[in-house]
């Protein structure tokens, strides 16, 4: 019980503190809203002001608890001296006291199953992996720290700043509550949005209809950030509405505030800027209110990219890093990942979508609701003003969709097609308020769980035990998260301070220990593949390529892949120079260089051969390898070995004569097999623990996993820990 | 505005400094060596420098560009940069001919000097031998002599010559 009233006090101490920034600003400003409407966008308003504080804390290494305990001291007491809490603002239209007493009891009952869930021990896939992972991480270390080996810490992370807040005083739970709070802040927003536009039995359904919306029910009250953006998103909308009926100034700051910290919460967000920015530019025809909402909402997400452009050298990280290359992110991987979020496996066609979203729920990860079914509705509602404005900001906030398919997703731009359907529903008499209770029946988890997917995410249970830790948080985590079980095995077995290489994300908000996941980095690609060279032949030096040429003086020579239009990376294991038969020896006076990937480009000269250079996007002539000497040296071959993975690619040797002049030396190499070295494994264990990997995690189907576990003294590890199907491995 | 921002992000994105060039890392010892004229732990025999490894009874003309006849204890030698978790593996095949006249070929396999195993063929055909060797019989770094003994071989009747295996590559490998 005791853990769970720090978690209550840390989640409500958040809340007070953006509660009350919110309400300052908004004194300050002099905005006129009505009565109803002040406290959840101050709410929002005060969550960007903490946020953007939150994260100067941790640029300053400020992460104490003394020092949130400070901040809240102040603004609580400063919101109570100048009585921001204070009102008389106008309230808005009454509410139908009818439809109050159908709906105030689903939404309680709803409203009681989040909040245990988000009370319960976190065990959200990515909540308990890296949303809170990282929070841990920068209150452990104090703040940010040079991390370039996790690409999840290159997003922004706005929300999380709020979480870490909260997490400093009730930690886990007490982060998720504080999402829980926007999930309670977004219908109300609807619905006073609905209320203002005169149709308030519209703006219940509405609201309701996003409230017990499964897939927002379940990210809500885990430690997510989507419904966090649906209501900041759906506040830049309401503030741009309120704007544009009494076209205030004051109201362009929270209008820039919000689409700034909408970007600094999440990249997919950006619409926001678009939509603030565009709407206003349209409506006024100037450029002055543009550029102050502008400068308000780089306020709020500059920092995020100065941030990245200090740490990894690409402000948009872990994207675009063909615009901003930089040794941290590959171009691959960036690829692949995007191509992954565009196309979830077990996805037949895109056709299954709608299916998919409203009714199962498996594959994409969560389920709006069959109600849904029925969004083509919301198009009877482009008749009306008020439905053109919703669905042209629906589409708006929506339209980034295609670029990660999962069903929470499509939160952001729920609340616009849920209004605009109410809207049409509500000119049937009787009808909204039966398609609420179905909506009700079927989002309740004994009905739901009768149709949806046996794994479709969602809130499945009223956890009331769990939540006042009445079981305790290790005994339930342990019963039902695997990967709780498996950070636990993790922080048992190793001592603090190690590093941990996986091929899969495990619970990592639960140990105290660095788990490098290797997909998640420049870094742990590179580490994975030594891993997986002694394992896999095409990764091995299999092939000698000798370029002979007559012996000369050179000051440089350059390997040049020549290959178009072929589908492989380039890539060269060790890049060797002979005279007369001798290799010549690396000398610390040579330069080396290569384009792209010049930060790897040392893997091709360190005598190893589980390490290679890569080019780490598809190989196109012109990529190049060059060795620069301090004085003419005598060269007659190069010696390029390569693994088999690589046929595709090939090659010319430049050489750069006394004179300064390049030209090829030999555009036809002499190709020759080899065995595969001996001691791979031991070699590739070896490399990883001089790169600061103390132990492999290994799941049971994962490629290394049989071979780790049936040759561990040929590798040099040694097995110190399972569970769930995980061996952990220690290198020796 | 969004012009200033580009410039700004831009601008940052020039701070970051971006070495030119590297010199090479700390070299990593005790791995196989570059030299590839010299002895390897597995030689193919098309391989350039597979003439190198042979001691006695191995062809030194290459058949199809793959493979090389073998006498009855064809010998060959091998450079061992480490003997933990080795396999000896030959691959070699037997021609029908030596079957049809000789009946079923036993081969037994040496390590130097020491016996690993006796195996007898009766199909023609591609083989494949691989057998874990003790690393208490190998040298590090060091000369390691393999031979493998045909029980008989397959005398050609028109001129009395002699041919055992076709031998395609052999050596040591984890």
């Amino acid at each position: 019980m005791k853990q769970a009233v720090y978690i209550l006090l840390g989640a409500a101490l958040t809340y007070a503190v953006c509660l009350s920034l919110g309400r300052l600003l908004l004194q300050r400003l002099r905005l006129r809203l009505y009565r109803q409407e002040e406290t959840p966008l101050a709410f929002l308003c005060g969550s960007a002001c903490l946020s953007f504080l939150v994260f100067l804390l941790a640029a300053g290494q400020l992460l104490y608890k003394g020092v949130f305990v400070a901040l809240a001291a102040v603004v609580l007491v400063s919101a109570w001296r100048l009585r921001a809490f204070h009102s008389d603002a106008p309230s808005l239209p009454t509410l139908p006291r009818r439809l109050l007493w159908l709906y105030i009891p689903i939404a309680a009952l709803f409203t009681a199953l989040g909040l245990l869930h988000a009370m319960a021990p976190e065990m959200s896939p990515d909540g308990s992996a890296y949303h809170l992972g990282l929070v841990a991480r920068y209150y452990r270390e104090r703040g940010f720290s040079h991390l370039t080996t996790n690409m999840y810490a290159n997003l922004s992370q706005g929300i999380e700043m709020l979480f870490l807040y909260a997490y400093s005083f009730g930690k886990h739970s007490a982060s998720a509550l504080v999402h829980f709070s926007f999930f309670l802040t977004l219908p109300l927003l609807i619905l006073n949005y609905a209320r203002r536009r005169g149709m308030p039995a519209a703006g219940m359904g509405a609201a309701l209809f996003v409230f017990l919306s499964p897939v927002v029910g379940i990210d809500g009250a885990s430690a997510y950030n989507d419904v966090a953006i649906a209501a900041i998103l759906f506040a830049v909308f309401y503030l741009v509405q309120i704007w544009d009926e009494e076209r205030s100034n004051a109201l362009l700051i929270p209008i820039g505030l919000m689409a700034g910290f909408a970007f600094a919460s999440k990249y997919t967000a950006f619409p926001a800027l678009l939509y603030a920015g565009g709407y206003i530019l349209w409506r006024t025809r100037a450029l002055r209110p543009l550029v102050i909402v502008s400068l308000c909402a780089l306020a709020m997400f500059a920092p995020w990219l100065i941030k990245n452009t200090i740490v990894v050298g690409n402000p948009v990280s872990p994207f675009f890093n063909q615009v901003f290359p930089n040794p941290y992110v590959h171009i691959s991987f960036e690829k692949g990942y995007t191509e992954a979020m565009r196309n979830y496996p077990g996805l037949a066609s895109r056709w299954e979508i709608p299916l998919e979203v409203t009714v199962r729920g498996q594959v994409l990860c969560g389920l709006l609701g069959p109600l849904f079914l029925l969004a083509p509705l919301a198009l009877l509602s482009l008749k009306w003003r008020d439905g053109r404005r919703l669905l042209a900001a629906g589409i708006c906030f929506g339209a980034v969709y295609f670029t990660n398919i999962g069903t929470r997703f499509l939160i952001p731009p729920l609340p616009y097609f849920a209004l605009a359907m109410a809207m049409a529903l509500a000119r049937v008499p009787a009808l909204l308020p039966v398609m609420v209770l179905l909506h009700a029946l079927s989002a309740w988890p004994p009905l739901l769980q009768e149709y949806c997917a046996t794994y479709a995410w969602r809130l499945d249970r009223m956890v009331w035990k769990q939540a006042l830790r009445i079981e305790t948080e290790d005994g339930y985590l342990t019963r039902k998260w695997p990967s709780y079980a498996v950070a636990r095995m993790i922080e048992k077995n190793t001592p603090p301070g190690s590093t941990v290489l996986s091929f899969n994300q495990t619970g990592e908000a639960y140990t105290t220990r660095d788990t490098m996941v290797v997909y998640q980095s420049a870094r742990g690609n590179e580490l994975g593949g030594i891993l997986l060279t002694p394992l896999i032949t095409d990764y091995q030096p299999l092939q000698h390529v000798t370029f002979h040429f007559p012996g000369q003086p050179l000051r440089a020579v350059r390997l040049r892949q020549t290959a178009a239009h072929i589908p492989d990376h380039w890539t060269v294991t060790e890049v060797r120079l002979y005279h007369n038969g001798q290799e010549l020896p690396r000398s610390p006076q040579w330069r080396l260089r290569a384009s792209p990937n010049p930060w790897g480009v040392q893997e091709a000269f360190d005598n190893s051969p589980v390490t290679r250079w890569g080019s780490w996007q598809t190989a196109y002539p012109g990529m190049r390898i060059e060795v620069e000497f301090p004085a003419p040296t005598a060269l007659d071959a190069v010696v390029v070995v390569n693994s088999t993975d690589v046929r595709a690619a090939t090659m010319a040797l430049d050489g750069k004569d006394a004179s300064g002049i390049w030209r090829t030396l030999q555009p036809k190499p002499v190709i020759t097999e080899e065995p595969p070295p001996l001691r791979l494994r031991r070699e590739a264990a070896e490399v990883l623990k001089e790169r600061g990997i103390g132990f492999l995690l290994m799941q049971e189907d994962d490629f290394a996993a049989k071979d780790l576990a049936t040759r561990p003294e040929m590798w040099g590890v040694m097995r110190v820990g399972e569970s769930q199907g995980f061996t952990l491995y220690k290198i020796q | 505005m969004r012009s200033s921002v580009l410039i700004l992000v831009l601008a940052c994105a020039g701070c970051v400094s971006i070495p030119d060039s590297y010199a090479p890392p700390m070299q990593r010892h005790g791995m196989a060596g570059p030299d590839n004229r010299g002895l390897k732990h597995f030689i193919a025999m098309n391989d350039a420098a597979a003439p190198a490894h042979f001691l006695r009874d191995v062809s030194p003309e290459l058949s199809d560009g793959l493979w090389r006849w073998t006498g009855q204890k064809p010998t060959l030698k091998f450079s061992l940069p480490s003997v933990g978790h080795l396999t000896l593996q030959i691959d070699f095949g037997i021609h029908d001919l030596l079957l049809k006249q000789a009946g079923p070929l036993t081969i037994t396999y040496f390590v130097n000097g020491h016996a690993l195993d006796k195996v007898t063929y009766s199909k023609e055909g591609q083989q494949h031998f691989e057998k874990a060797v003790d690393e208490t019989w190998l040298v590090k770094n060091g000369i390691n002599v393999v031979s493998f003994e045909l029980d008989k071989v397959y005398v050609a009747p028109a001129d009395g010559v002699k041919f055992g295996v076709t031998l395609i590559r052999a050596g040591f490998r984890e």
